[in-house]
């Protein structure tokens, strides 16, 4: 039996000090609170451990931000060598136009790069640069996807008022029809279209773009001569190595990454077309603590890694030798498992069960033999997760569909 | 003046002022409008008011008591998600059935649904269909101190006060109007 005693303590004295424990995409509300730990202490490669001591298998890899597995020795090494040198400064440090350069020329479209913190900070900067740019307003998001924290977007229910979404439109994910219905009824007044490079929205399977999706799309930005801006946070290093639009065949005006582009370390980046640069510089955009130069490092030596080796592809086969072994082994119990998306970063939807319940039941019990498979959101895979740590993951599998099983006889 | 309406008909309807003083044991009158149509139905409304008010007030702690308070809390509530602009915006489409349950009691205690009329109501009655979400009880205790809005939601399922399962943002929403009503609205228990 895996205890939660040491967790549950910490959880009672946070929630004495912090609003609800703890808050966002990591509450414990959002999960299953009483079968995972609410605090975590370590973590070596695809494993972490919990405050208690107890070992996970982990598929999350921190909801998307390590993509090399934690504590990779590489990428700890670069970032202590910087840690001695000094993080933040009065100006930037070098590290700041090495980023930049690697990234622009990684990213085939991108001329210019800025830096910040989080994924949010940028998504929303990037609205206002197509703002700036185009002189217009309205914002089209699809339906259920997630931007970032910021008002305009966020999925929370507190603190809004009614000007916060005034300027932004929505259409329901791959159908082009009300796209272009929205162009249409608001000619000239849409700055940008944001999107994911799929759709990733939480509680629901994934969907991958329909055939001409994103060509559709980039046309009407095109010929409305608004921007395309692509969420690249979350799925950003996991399908591409030069960004997911290369994976999905279209070019976008800007791509925001975060996530693993730090391989946990507090990074994000937005790159853009040499088009829109004077714009992006005419928005005001700082932190006090974004010129950092560890994170930079971090992420200079991640993504030089997923160049070298290749990662995006790497994970994406590992996904796919896990996805396919997990649904053999679903229906070997007689349960309809897909799992949607792309292999890298799967979904996983039980057939029928719009309501949750029986994958809400299959991750508890998959959660008492120490594998942490999330309910609501996209699972990731690392780089990482080697062929006995998948294995092994499988085997553990097995028994909780045992267990299922039993359970609902 | 801001009114409320019992029954279809208006058969006693009390300005916001009138009601409050009858809940806290004084003498209050309906408008007098609304009560000379249906004198009886009015009489028989009130008398069930002043019985709901002071057994709410009676603070037990048992399973009849924290099925009453809940359907009173909900009540509330689905006035709120029906006629409150944020509430009918944040809902939109959702439906329901919303259960909510004790730790080892058979069935739901109270569940909150949308009928036929799109309104959301209460019912004890079992939905016919699977619940869209599940709330469940520790204890009467955890009931009755989340009814009076003593309990931090996040904080609460984490802790196990309580389980949630099924859609869970529907509850988060339901839990939303909830507290937006609670804020609203005095408890005077």
């Amino acid at each position: 039996m895996r205890s939660h005693n040491k967790s549950e303590i910490l959880f009672k004295r946070a929630s004495r000090v912090i609003p609800g424990g703890t808050y966002g995409h990591i509450a414990p509300a959002s999960g299953l609170p009483r079968h995972f730990a609410h605090f975590c202490s370590t973590g070596q490669g695809a494993f972490f451990q919990d405050v208690d001591g107890n070992e996970w298998i982990d598929f999350m890899c921190a909801y998307g931000a390590v993509l090399h597995g934690y504590q990779h020795p590489r990428i700890e090494e670069a970032v202590e060598k910087q840690r001695k040198l000094g993080s933040i400064f009065n100006h930037p440090n070098e590290v700041v136009v090495e980023l930049a350069e690697k990234l622009t020329q990684m990213v085939d479209f991108a001329s210019w790069s800025v830096f910040a913190k989080n994924g949010s900070d940028l998504t929303t900067w990037a609205i206002r640069v197509a703002r700036e740019q185009t002189k217009r307003s309205l914002v089209v998001k699809a339906v259920g996807a997630y931007h970032g924290v910021d008002a305009w977007c966020d999925p929370g229910l507190g603190g809004r008022i009614d000007s916060d979404r005034s300027d932004v439109v929505e259409f329901e994910w791959n159908n082009l029809n009300q796209l272009e219905d929205i162009f249409k009824q608001s000619k000239n007044k849409v700055a940008a279209v944001i999107l994911t490079p799929y759709h990733h929205a939480a509680f629901a399977p994934s969907e991958m773009p329909i055939k001409g999706f994103w060509s559709q799309v980039r046309r009407l930005c095109t010929e409305n001569r608004s921007l395309l801006i692509l969420d690249d946070v979350r799925a950003g290093w996991r399908l591409h190595e030069g960004g997911s639009h290369r994976f999905f065949n279209f070019t976008p005006d800007m791509s925001v990454f975060s996530k693993a582009l730090g391989n946990g370390y507090a990074i994000s980046a937005c790159v853009g077309i040499e088009a829109v640069k004077g714009a992006a510089s005419e928005v005001f955009l700082t932190g006090s603590c974004w010129n950092d130069a560890v994170a930079m490092r971090a992420a200079l030596t991640s993504i030089t890694m997923c160049e070298e080796k290749n990662v995006p592809q790497s994970v994406m086969k590992k996904g796919q030798f896990f996805c396919e072994r997990l649904e053999e082994l679903a229906k070997k119990f007689n349960y309809s498992l897909k799992m949607t998306g792309p292999p890298s970063m799967p979904y996983p939807w039980f057939e029928g069960d719009e309501n949750l319940f029986l994958i809400q039941k299959f991750c508890q019990l998959a959660s008492k033999q120490g594998l942490y498979f999330h309910p609501h959101h996209n699972w990731f895979i690392s780089d990482a997760h080697d062929q006995k740590s998948l294995e092994r993951a499988l085997e553990l599998t097995g028994r909780a569909f045992e267990e299922l099983d039993s359970s609902l006889v | 003046m801001k009114c409320l309406s019992f029954g279809p008909r208006e058969d006693v309807v009390f300005s916001e002022e009138n009601i409050l003083n009858l809940q806290k044991g004084s003498f209050a009158l309906p408008e007098f409008r609304f009560w000379i149509k249906y004198p009886f139905s009015a009489f028989q409304k009130i008398k069930t008011l002043q019985k709901f008010g002071s057994y709410l007030k009676s603070k037990e702690e048992n399973l009849e008591y924290l099925i009453v308070l809940l359907a009173t809390c909900l009540e509330a509530t689905a006035v709120y998600m029906n006629h409150h602009t944020q509430c009918i915006k944040l809902l939109g489409k959702e439906k329901g059935p919303v259960c909510f349950f004790l730790k080892d009691v058979d069935g739901p205690l109270i569940t909150l649904t949308k009928n036929e009329n799109a309104c959301w109501v209460t019912t004890f009655d079992t939905p016919e269909i699977e619940p869209r979400v599940k709330l469940s009880f520790d204890s009467i205790n955890t009931g009755i101190l989340s009814c009076l809005g003593q309990i931090n939601p996040l904080v609460g399922s984490a802790l196990g006060n309580y389980q949630v399962e099924g859609y869970l943002p529907l509850m988060d929403k339901v839990g939303y109007c909830s507290r937006l009503t609670a804020k609203d609205l005095p408890i005077i228990i």
